[in-house]
């Protein structure tokens, strides 16, 4: 018998992985880039983060088959990464209206400890998919150690680039210095996208349901086509960090939704690859029979 | 204690999906959904070939992955071993579909149905959550079997207590004959296999 | 029995889903509807055995697509425009129609066919055919199904053992050409509890198929060369000694004759012919011969390839000469309980029929064995040559069609012809279930009853082993009748004789000789035990002109036939037609069964859909990577005479040059749109089914 792969988490969970993770990774991002380059933080671009995030619970909701009983994982947090996924994401929305708070109020060391708040309600969101995947123990290409390596950084890059769209518009200031960053966190992503791609290879020669996985990520579409696009967007990056005014933009931009683009059809991917290990195996019919 | 086991026995086994049938019309299943079913396993060249018909069903696994991803409670496990999902508590994320390692949940979609079949009443009751095999429970606490050990022709299907010492699947699984699917990774399932 | 425990009523009754098997069932009521059907494991017969189809027949029973009235067309043929008529005025009307053109145009221009049996009116519809005197009755199944191998059967054993596989007592059992799991549960059981004891298994099969996958030798032959392996086969036991010379020498004749015709096909030339290597064609005899009692189970597979007397004879044969006919363990002959049998020609009144008629019979000229009254058979008009005789006006022209659970634009090889005809022919009128193909076409349409609507008794052929079991009725729909009510209502109006008022009369007349009325017997639990005289025919003598085993058939030689079984080629194959093999590189067998489905039926009900969503076309798996078609794909398979589409399933279990489609299926997956009907078997008119050519490949 082949292995088999799941069916229900498609195109819309991918969405919301991508909106959680681009969302929160972009809040890490930004807030660590104005730490490193000094400048100030931009409540407009902290705010599109949690704007994302909702967006991707509204996704989510779409996607339950009784949305009336989603208080219950909210109240029932210890159950699985599920439930813990949906109680930091209304978190994280809750930054969001604290941000609005404090601005509102005008209370500068009120948005200072939002922020901090934020980041770390941001990192809990981040990693968050990645721990939901890697919880299913049939399905040898989620839950390996790398899979969680791999889901992170390509939030990350997803945020690099969110952070650039929102830049050219808000704070292009600080354009030059999102574009280093996006550009390193591109490099990470096609380094560990490889990385991700080996290992899944090497467990593919124990686990059939990982070779399968394998095979279908890295073919036409797969992995190493999400890759060479990034490759494409860090030239971008890298020209328009040496181009001025409205063509740096317009070149940031393109970049920045190459980018985005592979975050997501990156998502897509690894749920489409979901393939467990074979429910009867050679090995079990032998010892049914005593060949073994 | 009581742990609810069953034995099926894959020499006896033809494949011919009485049991299927019998669940499905007891369950009031929809198109899509079969709780238990039967799958063809074939190994070999021409013309030396084995082939094994296997029916499948909840294994319910005595470390069940499902109640691990479940976000809500929903999917919970009785003291006899019985795995049950609370249908007024399913949110219907499929988190569990996903990770069951048998195939055994199903999330019913009116997507799949042939233009020609009617729908079964029960469908709509079970809309947006997910659904699965409860042993046939209702028939269980009162001392019989399930549907499909009792509608096999072939009597290949066996239940009972498995801690009960002078039970037919408690000797079989005593025997060292009986197998689990997966055993190896620790699930536990509660459905063994012989041969003959 | 009706026994009540709290709302629930557990009724006991026959399944008729398919009418062969009549598997005891437990029909549970749940305030008055049916909601779960079980097998009854104290059934002396079937013991427990059941199929989908017989659980799914809560489903069958209320859907919504039943016909519930009688309805009369209203608009032009096929335009799906009825009237609601009530029952006497659609009997009234078909009455009228048929004695006016019984009348007019002789009682030859009217035709009579039913599908395959559903149920003991299987000979009824004979008799009511002759009585009413038309010559012209026939079947979907007909040349293909059950007559040819039951006619070879009473020409060698005077009986037909080889319905009869006593597996229960069998050190092994060789089953041939049939897939008991889908379509014999009760044989399937008695097989299956055999082997669990350590009996051996040998299947016979192109395809490695349920049972096959039980087989301690599995022998994949090209299909439709069933003939040489059996030769073959017997060639083996006779050059090796391992045939069973003392039963021989006293019961049967012509042994010399068959040596010599079997010393030409030695298992080296069997080998080539059949594709199967000689040491497993060796290995299947002698399993077989040294098992003592070994038997044999068969099915229609005997009756759909080139030459279907010869393979009925062959494997009769097989079975005689190694002893295992008439005994314990081995092939036993069919009894009843004392009941008036209806598989007699007293029942269905045959020789009240003149000789002129006899003659007039379609196909009687060219399909003697199937076309004429022989005083074995039940004579049945050959199905093309009725199409013919309806399109063209050759050699006269039919002018109507009573239908009666059948099919025929699905069912019958070359569907398009059939289609034709039904479209063309004056009058028709059916009796079904659901307004299937054939009902669409129809003048006037009747709503039949299902297994659960009607009483009856479970004694067709092939069902009983003995014991004779009732039928009840449990559920009513609409104003639907048994196929019986509406012969005997039919029957009143045309003032036929050797009729009954009523179902019931029927019933206590052909209970009559067990000292049981209908309702006496079912008051008395509803089963009358009756165990075979095993070895009564060993003792007595056999029901043949030479009271023996026939190996050497006298009558077919008087008849202008050969003797003895030979082998030939299909009429396309690789080695008949190798100019048509070029174009069409792959052997084809049809018909292939799942376990839901019963021919074309049943594939609206919904539980058995799921489990058999789609048509489906058997490939070997490495043909299939080297044609690009993989598991799932949707396949084109093309024929000299058309083309079907179904699902490809990959498997290891076929001959890479094999191709196996399903049967049943409507629409551009039906496998009759691949099938011929105008080349023939010799002398009994079969059309081929299995062992034709055919190309594959993927489509879109």
């Amino acid at each position: 018998m082949k292995p088999f792969k799941q069916n229900e988490f498609g195109k819309r969970v991918a969405a919301d992985f991508f909106l959680s993770g681009t969302g929160s990774s972009m809040y890490i991002v930004y807030f660590l880039s104005a730490l490193i380059a000094g400048f100030k933080l931009n409540s407009a671009i902290l705010l599109a983060g949690p704007v994302l995030i909702l967006a991707g619970l509204v996704i989510l909701f779409s996607e339950l088959g009784k949305p009336s009983n989603f208080w219950r994982s909210v109240a029932n947090y210890r159950t699985s990464w599920m439930a813990r996924g949906a109680i930091f994401n209304l978190f994280y929305v809750a930054a969001g209206f604290g941000i609005l708070l404090a601005e509102a109020l005008r209370s500068y060391s009120f948005l200072l400890w939002i922020d901090a708040a934020g980041f770390v309600i941001a990192l809990l969101v981040l990693v968050y998919p990645g721990m939901l995947l890697h919880a299913v123990k049939d399905i040898p290409a989620w839950n390996s150690a790398s899979t969680l390596a791999v889901t992170l950084i390509f939030a990350l890059s997803g945020g690099g680039a969110a952070v650039i769209l929102a830049s050219a518009f808000i704070q292009p200031q600080a354009l030059p210095e999102e574009l280093v960053a996006a550009m390193v966190l591109n490099a990470l992503l096609i380094i560990s996208g490889e990385l991700y791609l080996k290992a899944l290879r090497s467990l593919g020669s124990r686990k059939e349901g990982a070779d399968l996985s394998y095979k279908e990520m890295q073919k036409k579409g797969g992995v190493r086509t999400l890759a060479f696009l990034d490759v494409i967007s860090i030239v971008l990056y890298m020209i328009a960090f040496f181009s001025a005014g409205a063509l740096q933009y317009v070149i940031a931009l393109a970049g920045s939704l190459l980018t985005l683009y592979t975050a997501y059809m990156f998502r897509v991917r690894l749920l489409e690859a979901g393939y467990h290990q074979p429910i009867i195996t050679k090995k079990f019919i032998d010892s049914l029979k005593n060949k073994a | 204690m009581m742990r609810y086991a069953m034995v099926i026995n894959l020499g006896k086994c033809v494949g011919c999906n009485a049991c299927t049938a019998a669940c499905k019309i007891d369950n009031t299943t929809g198109f899509g959904v079969k709780y238990g079913r039967v799958v063809e396993v074939e190994t070999g060249k021409f013309p030396d070939v084995e082939k094994l018909y296997v029916p499948l069903l909840c294994m319910h696994c005595e470390d069940p992955e499902c109640l691990k991803v479940c976000p809500t409670k929903a999917t919970f496990k009785t003291e006899d071993g019985v795995v049950l999902i609370d249908r007024d508590k399913c949110m219907g994320c499929r988190y569990c579909v996903v990770a069951c390692p048998f195939m055994a949940r199903f999330f019913y979609e009116d997507s799949k149905r042939p233009q020609e079949l009617p729908r079964m009443d029960m469908e709509d009751q079970r809309l947006g959550t997910v659904e699965k095999c409860d042993l046939c429970i209702d028939r269980v606490k009162e001392g019989q079997n399930p549907v499909c050990v009792e509608t096999c022709p072939y009597q290949a299907r066996i239940f009972g207590d498995a801690d009960d010492p002078e039970s037919e699947v408690h000797k079989l699984i005593q025997s060292g004959r009986a197998k689990t699917l997966k055993e190896e990774d620790g699930f536990g399932a509660s459905v063994y296999y012989i041969w003959w | 029995m009706i026994q009540c425990l709290a709302k629930v009523d557990k009724i006991k009754t026959t399944c008729s889903i398919c009418g062969h098997n009549q598997c005891g069932v437990i029909v549970e009521v749940t305030d008055g509807i049916v909601t779960h059907i079980w097998p009854d494991r104290s059934d002396p017969m079937t013991k427990g055995s059941i199929c989908p189809k017989s659980i799914a027949s809560v489903q069958l029973l209320y859907h919504p697509d039943r016909l519930k009235y009688p309805m009369v067309r209203d608009g032009p043929r096929g335009s799906g425009k009825w009237k609601r008529v009530t029952w006497d005025e659609a009997l009234d009307l078909i009455s009228e129609k048929l004695l006016k053109i019984k009348r007019e145009s002789g009682p030859e221009a009217i035709v009579m066919a039913r599908g395959t049996n559903r149920g003991s009116w299987i000979r009824l519809f004979n008799r009511f055919a002759n009585s009413f005197g038309t010559p012209n009755w026939t079947e979907s199944g007909g040349a293909q199904c059950f007559t040819p191998r039951s006619l070879a059967q009473q020409l060698t054993f005077g009986g037909l053992a080889l319905e009869w596989p006593d597996a229960e007592f069998s050190n092994a059992v060789l089953v041939w050409g049939a897939n008991p799991p889908a379509t014999w549960p009760p044989k399937s059981r008695k097989i299956i509890e055999a082997k669990s004891r350590g009996a051996k298994l040998i299947v016979v099969d192109p395809v490695m198929s349920n049972i096959a996958s039980k087989a301690d030798v599995w022998v994949p032959l090209r299909p439709g060369t069933d003939v040489a392996l059996a030769m073959g086969m017997i060639n083996v036991l006779i050059t090796e000694g391992l045939y069973d010379k003392e039963y021989v020498s006293r019961y049967c004749v012509g042994f010399e004759e068959l040596a010599k015709r079997v010393s030409e096909y030695t298992p080296k030339k069997v080998s080539e012919i059949t594709w199967v290597p000689e040491e497993t064609i060796e290995k299947a005899a002698r399993l077989y011969a040294t098992s003592r009692p070994s038997s044999i189970a068969i099915s229609a597979t005997f009756d759909e390839i080139v030459d279907p007397i010869q393979l009925g004879r062959a494997v009769s044969i097989l079975a005689a000469i190694t002893g295992n006919v008439d005994v314990r363990g081995g092939n036993i002959f069919p009894e009843t309980a004392g009941q008036v049998s209806i598989d007699t020609n007293d029942f269905i009144m045959i020789e009240d029929l003149p000789e002129d008629l006899d003659r007039k019979r379609l196909g009687a000229d060219r399909y003697p064995l199937l076309s004429r009254y022989l005083k074995i058979n039940f004579p049945m008009a050959h199905y093309p040559t009725v199409l013919e005789a309806i399109i063209r006006g050759e050699p006269y022209r039919v002018r109507a069609l009573f239908i009666m659970g059948g099919n025929p634009a699905l069912s019958i090889a070359s569907s398009e012809r059939a289609v034709q005809a039904l479209k063309e022919v004056e009058f028709i009128a059916v009796a079904d279930l659901f307004m299937s193909k054939t009902a669409e076409l129809a003048d006037v349409v009747l709503p039949v009853a299902t297994w659960l609507e009607y009483d009856g008794l479970a004694d067709s052929l092939q069902a009983t082993y003995g014991h004779l079991r009732i039928r009840q009725k449990i559920a009513s729909v609409g104003e639907a009748k048994s196929d019986t009510w509406i012969m005997i209502e039919l029957a009143k109006r045309m003032g036929l004789r050797g009729f009954w008022n009523s179902e019931e009369e029927y019933l206590d007349y052909i209970l009559k000789p067990t000292g049981y009325t209908f309702q006496q017997l079912k008051e008395k639990g509803g089963i009358i035990y009756h165990e075979p005289k095993v070895g009564s025919k060993l003792e007595h003598g056999f029901n043949t002109p030479s009271h023996k085993i026939e190996l050497y058939s006298e009558r077919l030689k008087k008849w202008g036939y050969d003797p003895l079984p030979f082998y030939r080629e299909p009429f396309e194959s690789p080695y008949s037609t190798p100019e048509l093999a070029k174009k069409y590189p792959f052997v084809l067998t049809t018909g292939r069964r799942v376990p839901a489905y019963f021919h074309t039926a049943q594939r609206n009900v919904p539980a058995l859909r799921d489990i058999y969503p789609e048509p489906v076309v058997e490939i070997n798996e490495d043909t299939a990577n080297e044609l690009g078609i993989s598991d799932g794909d949707t396949v084109r398979i093309e024929t000299a005479h058309g083309f079907a589409v179904m699902k490809a399933k990959l498997t290891q279990g076929i001959h890479p040059r094999v191709v196996a489609a399903q049967h049943g299926w409507p629409g551009l997956a039906n496998d009759n749109r691949l099938t011929d009907n105008q080349a023939c078997a010799e002398g009994i008119g079969s059309t081929t089914l299995r062992g034709l050519l055919c190309n594959i490949r993927r489509e879109g």
